[in-house]
């Protein structure tokens, strides 16, 4: 074998030998690669559905049914505190203004006493003035002397009995002011502290409700993203299948290409006249195999593109996500959260203590009232014993009326003092009825007090101490979710950074398409090279347009049968794949590349 | 309890892309590598779905389908070609040998889900 032609054939074959060999190796090597990727892929799918879930449970957690009724019936607490201190304060205001009228009836007793202590120093005059007179008439007034003693003993017992009277309005005056300032100091401030309280730790609620709020819609975010991260997941799987579909399509080149070789040996052992027909065809096959090589190399390096873009979108994605769950960590986390309940846990306790130090004060104030009904009993025994003395006095006037008539007119100025006497009496009976009415009265108002009073007795306690236990449940019911939400807020960072992490790293150390690339070059170089020399001696055949014709039933995959239409039109070929391509979609609801039976 | 889903194709990495798939959605999966590998597990094992590709070694997806309508254990069940082959001649070839269902790779995850709930009903 000669002939020039000949021997290039020669040279070209075993050009092909390497360049098949490479193609080959293309072919298997990225096998490896892409399990490995898929792999990854589906721990990156998997640790990103557990996040989404996490987060799913995260929102429930913090805005579910449960949270939701812990934080109602911590706001339906407030309210009845806050309730409950409105009577309280009501009632304060009502017991000052009860106190402050028994101030007055107390001060409308004063006058009356005085009345008493004149009536004694009257008596006592009486009585003087009745000794001597009695003495001056001697025998005949020996009945006056009996008569002035009665008329002293009485002015004692008048003086006693106002005294007594006397010392207790004093000691009711001081306990009601001292009850009265008890009241009032309770009202200006521990009512006061306890709104102010109450406002605040509603505040606070609000501020943990805005921070669960926060965090809610972070949770909800992330399902979200990872949402749409499923969907990037989609197009990797989808683009990597593009490894075994490049595989085959670099098969059937590397098939074409030994079917070139064995006819370039057989027709070679003949006697050589094969040789031009050998190089058109040599130049049809690697004009052919050329584009389908090419397009395979950039299908694949398209796909694997498509999936380090999917995958940094996916890395980004899960960036995003664990910044968003920092920050939330961040707002709902450290001393914030923390502190927070443990404010509204000590402003509960300082609330109920102010309710119970409240109630502490009615008791107090109830005992006062007790204490008044028991002073005013007192005074009720002195009145009655100064009315019995004006009854004495009345009678001891009448008397001395009669002892006076029987002296005849010696004894004329002891009917005179007599007259004084019965005088007094009547005083007496003026300033027992004044002082009666001002008791009467007093009593009239402390008994209604005792109806008003709705604070003592152990109900209330009851009632402060259950609302302090409540407050204490719902607030570590509370602290409860929110530490396990810190919990999970804290793994779900640490999850979605660690994977982002590794998303990202993965996503650095894909270069196989830069790989096939450079290797899809050299082969590509050498094709290129033996189809460029081929045609420089031969140009394409009219075989190689039938060839082309014929070989459309070859190549089964719509690419190919593409590349081959696109070819065969660039030679004046008009083939029929197009419309076969066409009509091989169903357009079904499942998409083109589905038909279902 | 889940469902049983086969998949047979010569390339490991479709395998694992398909078995992904359908665990992601619920479904339990068993591999073949290849027509023969298949027939032979689905011998003994009944699934309730089979996705295989056309060209395999030993047995291809046609030699296959045929081979499970012409047995007994799981000869009514759903098979679903996962191809690269688009030509309407084999899929005609698929239809008289008993395929339920064509499809061109590459599939879209949604997709052969969307498939495989339709013809498992």
């Amino acid at each position: 074998m000669t002939n020039p032609l000949c021997s290039q054939i020669q040279r070209w074959h075993d050009q092909l030998t390497p360049t098949m060999e490479i193609m080959r190796r293309l072919a298997g090597s990225t096998e490896h690669q892409f399990l490995e990727l898929g792999e990854k892929l589906q721990d990156f799918a998997l640790r990103s559905s557990l996040i989404s879930t996490t987060a799913r449970n995260l929102v429930e957690l913090v805005a579910g049914s449960e949270s939701a009724e812990l934080t109602n019936r911590l706001r339906r607490l407030f309210s009845d505190m806050d309730d409950y201190l409105g009577r309280v304060s009501a009632q304060g205001g009502q017991s000052c203004s009860t106190l402050e009228q028994i101030m007055v009836q107390l001060d409308n007793v004063v006058q009356p006493l005085e009345g008493f202590q004149k009536m004694d120093k009257a008596l006592r005059m009486l009585s003087i003035s009745t000794k001597i007179e009695s003495a001056r008439l001697g025998e005949l007034g020996a009945g006056f002397t009996t008569l002035a003693m009665d008329v002293e003993k009485l002015s004692q017992a008048v003086s006693e009995k106002s005294a007594g009277i006397m010392i207790q309005r004093q000691s009711l005056t001081q306990l009601i002011n001292n009850n009265l300032e008890m009241v009032r100091s309770t009202e200006a401030h521990q009512y006061a502290d306890a709104h102010a309280i109450l406002a605040t730790t509603g505040n606070n609620l609000g501020t943990l409700e805005q921070m669960n709020s926060a965090c809610s819609e972070t949770g909800n975010q992330v399902g979200l993203i990872s949402e749409e991260i499923s969907a990037d997941i989609g197009t990797v799987v989808s683009s990597m299948q593009f490894h075994d579909i490049t595989r085959q399509q670099i098969e059937h080149v590397i098939e074409a290409l030994e079917k070139l070789q064995q006819h370039t040996c057989t027709a070679m052992e003949g006697s050589g006249e094969a040789c031009p027909g050998l190089v058109a065809e040599t130049g049809d096959i690697c004009e052919l195999q050329t584009a389908q090589m090419r397009h395979a190399a950039d299908q694949l390096t398209k796909a694997t593109q498509a999936i380090l873009d999917s995958m940094q979108d996916i890395g980004a994605k899960q960036t995003q996500i664990s910044r968003d769950l920092q920050q939330a960590l961040m707002g709902n986390s450290s001393s914030a959260e923390k502190s927070l309940l443990d404010t509204m846990e000590q402003e509960m306790h300082q609330v109920t203590r102010i309710l119970q130090s409240c109630d502490q004060a009615d008791q107090e104030l109830a005992g006062a009232m007790q204490k008044v009904t028991g002073t005013m009993a007192n005074i009720g025994g002195f009145v009655s014993d100064i009315e019995a003395v004006g009854t004495e006095i009345d009678l001891i006037a009448l008397n001395a009326q009669i002892k006076a008539a029987h002296t005849g007119t010696q004894g004329a100025a002891l009917g005179v003092l007599a007259e004084a006497i019965k005088r007094l009496s009547l005083d007496a009976v003026t300033q027992t009825e004044a002082v009666s009415s001002t008791l009467l009265a007093i009593n009239a108002i402390t008994a209604q007090m005792e109806d008003q009073s709705f604070l003592s007795g152990e109900g209330n306690l009851h009632q402060v101490a259950e609302m302090e236990q409540e407050a204490r449940q719902i607030i570590s019911a509370l602290s409860g979710i929110n530490r396990s939400l810190l919990q999970q807020l804290s793994s779900l960072a640490s999850t979605s950074e660690s994977l982002a992490d590794d998303i990202n790293s993965t996503t650095a150390s894909i270069h196989v398409h830069e790989e096939v690339q450079q290797q899809t070059e050299q082969s590509l170089h050498a094709l290129e090279q033996i189809y460029s020399e081929a045609r420089a001696q031969v140009p394409a055949s009219s075989e190689f347009r039938d060839n082309l014709r014929h070989m459309e039933q070859r190549y089964t995959m719509d690419s190919e049968r593409m590349i081959h239409e696109m070819l065969a039109a660039r030679h004046g070929v008009r083939l029929s794949l197009q419309k076969q391509q066409e009509s091989s979609g169903s357009g079904s609801e499942y998409g083109d590349n589905v038909d279902l039976f | 309890m889940a469902k049983l889903i086969m998949t047979a194709d010569d390339s490991a990495s479709v395998r694992q892309m398909v078995s992904f798939t359908l665990k992601q959605a619920g479904y339990d999966v068993v591999e073949a590598v290849d027509g023969k590998d298949a027939l032979t597990k689905l011998g003994t094992q009944k699934v309730d779905m089979l996705i295989t590709d056309l060209n395999m070694p030993n047995l291809d997806g046609i030699g296959l389908i045929k081979g499970v309508r012409g047995g007994s254990l799981n000869k009514f069940i759903p098979i679903v070609m996962l191809t690269t082959e688009s030509q309407d001649s084999r899929k005609a070839e698929g239809k008289a040998a008993g395929a339920t269902g064509w499809i061109v790779k590459p599939f879209k995850p949604e997709q052969l889900i969307a498939v495989v709930k339709k013809v498992l009903g």
